[in-house]
């Protein structure tokens, strides 16, 4: 019997598993993350800027209710979570056990510099003699061997790469704090054995080793090489195989025989190639082909060497329930002999990945925009689309789903921040601005003067006068020459780096491309390795998201439920327990002030701090302690203050010790709240400055004020609104949790659209995956289903909604049920968009894709009757009412036409296209339908396709762009995918008192990060009631929005975080102003108590309540009026 | 006319993305650009891809096989419109049909090509009086730098290829 621990491991630190692990630790659960690098983010940590906002959101994955539990800090700078145990520099080696009971075996890099200690002043890199190019930023400058992996980490420790440090030791000597110890040299202690018959390569050989600080020893014979080997240990030999008397094959097999554990590198020339590839089964390490580069042959042997060394590397064992992959996406590298563009070539020709580094602050160029070449501004810039991806010759057949829009947004962002003048071209194939609201995003890029041109630039070349040249042709324009002064490529995405050792130690299967499946289809419960995010390929942020959660929450089906943890109270990082911290309020303030001397900072400025607080009135005492982000100058302070009497506490250092579990461990020390307590920053400030900030700082915590923290009582109930496949999948994922579920269906028979949908593109049978699901949701327990039903009214907040829901057969007269339910799922789907052009209804012929679904299902239409087939696409999408892609068709019509096409080669079908949306590993059905002999004409929406009816036959006319001319085509049938319009939600919408689109579909609390999440807290939305989504995007959606639902409803009762916004009933004349001027609708009327209730689960403390408040009837915890001004009085 | 099926599905899976005729260094003198020649070719336009002379301009360079993001053969496919077009004696590729089946005559016979002989041949089989005048300046000027050599018949036999030709032409018939 295994034991069942109710830990998960996560590994790969980027957007995805920060995601999957809050979702976890927000259910109690807790989580150790490892990542491979020295930083957490993944790629988005070296984002600036995403779309469709053009800032940075990543913040928005921070837990809203129980805020507490991780500290408020931007998710580029680190993770923070009670729960969750983050190891940098960490891998998965081995993974043993089952489903709720693995030991997982990981390695974590030792980086010689300890973190206690470390206080990121820089100054090892100062003098760190080794360059290496610098990883973080694309390569596009140098760091050294000892380097701090991402710009914005707190604490900011810096590391030191073993494979490149020559153990100079001047950082030693450098480091004020001795934080650094130096890896042993090993290399004396690693002997090398040469074996040549010619005495200059053996006297070379042993020279430059020597000269690398190992040991080495020569020989000149077979014989001699054994008798050494007799006598001595050696580590490694460089055996030559052509030697007279005894050949180097024979040396190896009898030196083998001897020691097996020697490591050995066959030196060979060219004639003996073969016979040094046959040393490699006979256990020789590697060979190497003479005559060599010298560097070559240094890299081989420190390869071996740093495999043999164990002092960079430490093993830890880990208990865990659940495997959690989420290693992310590498970028293709454009350096094949393929490609043509000229990308380490031309330093003006840049990947994406390289632009975002230029473009970020923290970049090269401190987010200048500035050419590589000579550092000057480009007046024009183009962007290769599809560069490793559509491409045969790359090896990537796929589509990468994320470059047409990165490259929209870099184009925008070049022309919002650097000048409009700045002329920027983007070359594409198809522009696949698939998601909803990225079509408008596309017109938004033209309208600000983005060129879009569809055409595909074979290579790129470098003219005389040093501008990039590209030569094109359009489609039935003849041929361009075009110049400009840099390139973008925007690169496609490959499996994450070690994706194929990851699959072996954790059995995950992979697709032919090398991605892991994500098992959303296959998921059957024995396994318990989990794929998230964008590890499974091809997906962009808010995808990520949605498959993280979707993991996370098949990974917690795994495991034990938490008990602990869950209770209130816990709200977790407050250190001291609110209820036994020190109210003292009451108490005369007496401050004790201490000064972090930094060794970075000047002796002068350490004065002028001390001399200022000395005299300042309200300053107590004051101590200055040496090095606070040291482990031995934090228990200093401790020590420092234990003896004083005080009930303030100041304290100056710089940010890395601002994160939040210092400040909890002091007010756990001192058993003050940590109202009580602050750290101010006067770092690289001038005096004024300084005098200001304590000022303020001291005024501040003279007044607080302990926060009353508060907690809801939960209705654990959840509410499903809709039972399609995203409902039903919903209301499982709930009910697997153990929560009890409510699943309102308007029609009487569940399953939504799956009714007329039958299968995929990939041939998924729907019909059965329904049944299935079905039956499953009938018979469970938990979860009550109410057919003919409809949500009548509904109110509360967050925890505790009470719904009324009433059936169509109840008269008027009739109450319906009253639910309680902590949180609600809107799953209500969408319908076929009405169709009303084409002629549709004047011919039987003419119908659109869900009439011919029925049509073939019910047998109204025989397939071998339909010699013609022409489908139009973008029918009601991407028009002037729509103005979004419906996502579903293009890869539906495609499959239609395949299944005409297997049925009789010799029916012509024609697809009328604007963009083909086949994106991602669906662009493989596109190739194919090409290879079938689908013909695909495409059409502009100026020139759309015209229909001609004439004895009884539809005929369709459709202006072919590169024959230039007319094409008519007469048609049996004429199949017009409709798009999807959302069901209408308003009513539904309006009694929650949540945002639609201008389309009707449910609004996304963010369209990036929290896409489950609606605009009100506690209510969220699944499958395509929130745009356009196939089956399988559902369906990870609906787990996504359970596992959203479930950090709610799950548990007892929701904690409020400490600054919440309050409201003095005595004062407040109900105007209600800050009813609309709350963004996170925390607030609403209570018409019969005649009050304002504020829901502190909801409550963000944002302040913008207590701002329009005219009586200052509304106030924010700890920031009270007269608080604050007292603050700004210090202030001036 | 000429089933296009063999050549169809070589370029089946195209795209239409332009790369072959913005890569083709002769592109400039084509009648039509590759790309539509391939369109016609999807489309069953049979007749308008041999009234094009784009496939005869095509020097086999590989350029637009290299760079073909679906991998496409395109330069076989060109040969194999040449090879059909020759077969079906078009009108408009009749001067590049004689041509190559003059020079692969003189291999035949020799095996190698006489460059006498194969314009003689040649404009024998083109019938026009006023060609060999046409490109008497060019005679003349290569004949000035020792470029053309008057040869005189070798011995009979000497590098004959009948057997080669006649086994390659049975072996596209067996095809």
């Amino acid at each position: 019997m295994t034991e069942i621990s109710s830990d998960a491991l996560v590994v790969g630190g980027g957007i995805s598993g920060i995601r999957s692990a809050l979702d976890l630790a927000e259910r109690g659960f807790s989580i150790t993350l490892i990542e491979k690098e020295g930083y957490t983010g993944g790629m988005p940590a070296k984002l600036d800027h995403q779309f469709p906002t053009n800032g940075c959101g990543i913040c928005r994955m921070l837990p809203m209710a129980e805020r507490d539990s991780s500290e408020q800090f931007c998710l580029r700078r680190g993770l923070f979570h009670d729960r969750i145990n983050v190891l940098l520099s960490t891998t998965l080696e081995e993974l043993e056990g089952e489903a709720g009971g693995y030991k997982a075996t990981l390695k974590r890099k030792n980086t010689f510099i300890d973190p206690g200690r470390c206080i990121g002043c820089g100054e090892c890199a100062r003098v760190c003699p080794v360059n290496a190019l610098d990883e973080f930023n694309a390569g596009l400058c140098d760091r050294k061997a000892v380097f701090l992996p991402s710009p914005h980490a707190i604490p900011n420790t810096y590391v030191i790469d073993p494979d490149l440090c020559n153990l100079c030791s001047e950082c030693v000597s450098v480091c004020p704090t001795s934080a650094i110890t130096l890896p042993e040299d090993r290399k004396k202690e690693f002997s090398i054995l040469v074996v040549d018959d010619e005495l200059i390569v053996r006297d070379s050989l042993k020279e430059m080793f020597e000269f690398e600080g190992f040991s080495v020893s020569a020989a000149g014979s077979g014989q001699e090489a054994l008798d050494l080997l007799e006598e001595g240990e050696f580590s490694l030999m460089l055996l030559d195989i052509k030697m007279p008397g005894m050949e180097g094959t024979e040396v190896l097999k009898r030196a083998k025989e001897k020691d097996t554990d020697l490591s050995v590198i066959m030196m060979t020339a060219y004639a003996t190639v073969e016979s040094a590839v046959e040393t490699l089964k006979v256990g020789a390490h590697e060979y190497i082909v003479k005559p060599f580069d010298d560097e070559e042959l240094i890299k081989m042997v420190y390869s071996v060497f740093n495999t043999m060394r164990t002092d960079d590397r430490e093993t830890v064992e880990l208990q865990t329930g659940a495997v959690i992959l989420s290693c992310g996406t590498s970028y293709y590298t454009p350096d094949n002999e393929m490609d043509t563009f000229g990308w380490n070539t031309y330093p003006d020709v840049v990947t994406s990945i390289e632009f975002e580094r230029i473009l970020s602050g923290t970049g090269p160029f401190s987010g200048e925009l500035k050419r590589p070449s000579d550092g000057g501004k480009p007046q024009k810039i183009a962007w290769l689309q599809c560069v490793g991806s559509r491409n045969l010759q790359t090896e990537s057949e796929y589509c990468s789903s994320v470059c047409c829009m990165y490259a929209l947004k870099e184009a925008m962002l070049v022309k919002n921040k650097f000048g409009s003048d700045i002329e920027t071209t983007i070359y594409y194939m198809d522009m696949r601005c698939f998601v909803k609201d990225f079509e408008r995003y596309r017109k938004d890029a033209e309208d600000c003067g983005v060129i879009l041109k569809r055409a595909r630039p074979h290579s790129v070349t470098l003219e005389q006068n040093g501008s990039l040249c590209v030569r094109i042709s359009e489609a039935s324009a003849s041929l361009n020459e075009e110049h400009f002064d840099m390139v973008v490529l925007s690169v496609g995405q490959r499996p994450a780096f070690q994706t194929a050792e990851l699959a072996e130690i954790t059995g995950v299967e992979l697709n032919e491309f090398g991605f892991p499946k994500d098992g959303i289809f296959e998921n059957d419960g024995k396994k318990g390795v989990f794929v998230s995010g964008s590890f499974s390929g091809l997906k962009d942020i808010s995808e990520t998201m949605l498959y993280s959660s979707s993991a996370s929450l098949r990974a917690a089906q795994v495991m034990k439920l938490p008990e602990k943890g869950m209770e209130p109270g816990r709200t977790g990082g407050n250190g001291t327990n609110q209820a036994t911290a020190r109210d003292v309020s009451m108490e005369e303030p007496v401050t004790a002030a201490v000064l972090c001397k930094c060794p970075s900072d000047s002796p002068e400025k350490a004065g002028f701090v001390e001399s200022f607080c000395t005299t300042h009135p309200l300053i107590d005492d004051f101590s200055s302690v040496d090095g606070l982000c040291t482990a031995e100058g934090w228990n200093l302070l401790l020590e420092t203050i234990k003896e004083k009497e005080f009930n303030r506490v100041l304290i100056f250092a710089c940010l890395p010790c601002l994160f939040k579990g210092k400040l909890a461990e002091l007010s756990e020390f001192t058993g003050l709240s940590e109202c009580y307590l602050d750290f101010v920053d006067v770092s690289e400030m001038p005096e004024d400055l300084i005098e200001f900030q304590i000022n303020t700082a001291v005024s501040k915590i003279r007044q607080a004020r302990v926060p009353a923290t508060r907690a809801v009582s939960v209705s654990k109930r959840v509410l499903v609104i809709g039972g399609g496949i995203a409902g039903m999948n919903a209301a499982l994922s709930c009910s697997q949790a153990g929560i009890e579920t409510v699943l309102v269906e308007k029609e009487s028979e569940l399953g939504g659209n799956l009714s007329w949908l039958h299968s995929n593109i990939d041939g998924t049978d729907f019909t059965d995956i329904l049944e299935a699901t079905k039956k499953e949701v009938e018979k469970n327990p938990l979860i009550s289903v109410m057919k003919d039903s409809f949500v009548a009214d509904t109110s509360g907040e967050t925890g505790n909604f009470i719904t009324i829901v009433r059936s169509d057969d109840q008269g008027d007269g009739e109450t319906g049920h009253t639910i309680r339910h902590g949180a609600a799922v809107i799953a209500t789907g969408s319908n076929e968009a009405d169709v009303e052009e084409y002629r549709i209804g004047e011919h039987d012929a003419i119908m659109t894709t869900r009439e011919y679904e029925e049509k073939k299902e019910n047998g109204e239409l025989n397939q071998d009757d339909l010699k013609t087939v022409v489908m139009i696409q973008c029918v009601q999408s991407r028009n002037m009412d729509r103005q979004y892609c419906s996502r579903v068709c293009c890869s539906s019509s495609i499959k239609q036409a395949l299944a005409l096409k297997d049925a009789n080669p010799d029916k012509e079908i024609y697809i009328l296209y604007r963009d083909i949306m086949t994106y991602g590993f669906s662009e493989t059905y596109y190739k194919q339908a090409r290879e079938k002999g689908i013909i695909f004409i495409r059409y502009t929406p100026d020139r759309p396709p015209r229909l001609d009816i004439k004895d009884d036959k539809v005929s369709v006319t459709v202006y072919e762009s590169i024959l230039e001319s007319d094409i008519e085509i007469k048609t049996d049938a004429l199949i017009l995918a409709s798009g999807m319009k959302p069901a209408p939600a308003d009513e539904l919408a309006e009694m929650f008192n949540i945002k639609q689109d201008d389309y009707g579909f449910i609004l996304q609390g963010d369209v990036k990060w929290r896409p489950c999440d609606t605009t009100m807290d506690g209510i969220f939305v699944c499958g395509t009631a929130a745009g356009p989504r196939n089956v399988h995007e559902s369906i990870a959606s609906a787990q996504a929005a359970a596992q959203r639902a479930l950090r709610i409803a799950g548990r007892d009762t929701l904690a409020s975080s400490r600054i919440t916004a309050q409201i003095k009933e005595s004062l407040c004349s109900l105007c209600e102003r800050c009813i609309d001027a709350c963004p996170y609708s925390a607030r609403m009327v209570d018409y019969d108590r005649r009050k304002i209730h504020i829901n502190p689960a909801l409550c963000q403390g944002c302040g913008s309540c207590a701002a329009v408040c005219p009586n200052s009837a509304s106030y924010v915890s700890n920031l009270a009026d007269q608080q604050f001004f007292n603050i700004i009085e210090a202030a001036v | 006319m000429t089933n296009l099926l063999d050549i169809k599905e070589l370029v089946s899976t195209c795209l239409q993305c332009g790369t072959c005729t913005a890569s083709c260094p002769n592109s400039f003198a084509m009648d039509i650009t590759p790309r539509k020649l391939w369109r016609l070719v999807l489309m069953d336009r049979t007749e308008d891809v041999f009234n094009s002379t784009t496939f005869a301009l095509c020097s086999t360079c590989y350029y637009c096989t290299l760079r073909c993001p679906r991998g496409l053969e395109l330069t076989t496919a060109m040969s194999m419109l040449k090879a059909a077009a020759a077969k079906e004696n078009i009108p408009k590729y009749r001067v590049s049909a004689h041509f190559y089946s003059s020079f692969m005559e003189s291999v035949r016979r020799h095996g190698r090509v006489r460059e006498t002989e194969f314009l003689t041949l040649y404009f024998m089989a083109m019938k026009n009086p006023l060609l060999p005048m046409k490109i008497t300046p060019l005679g003349i000027r290569l004949l000035k730098k020792n470029k053309v050599k008057f040869e005189m018949p070798s011995k009979p036999g000497t590098g004959n290829l009948t057997r080669l030709f006649e086994k390659v032409s049975q072996m596209e018939e067996d095809k």
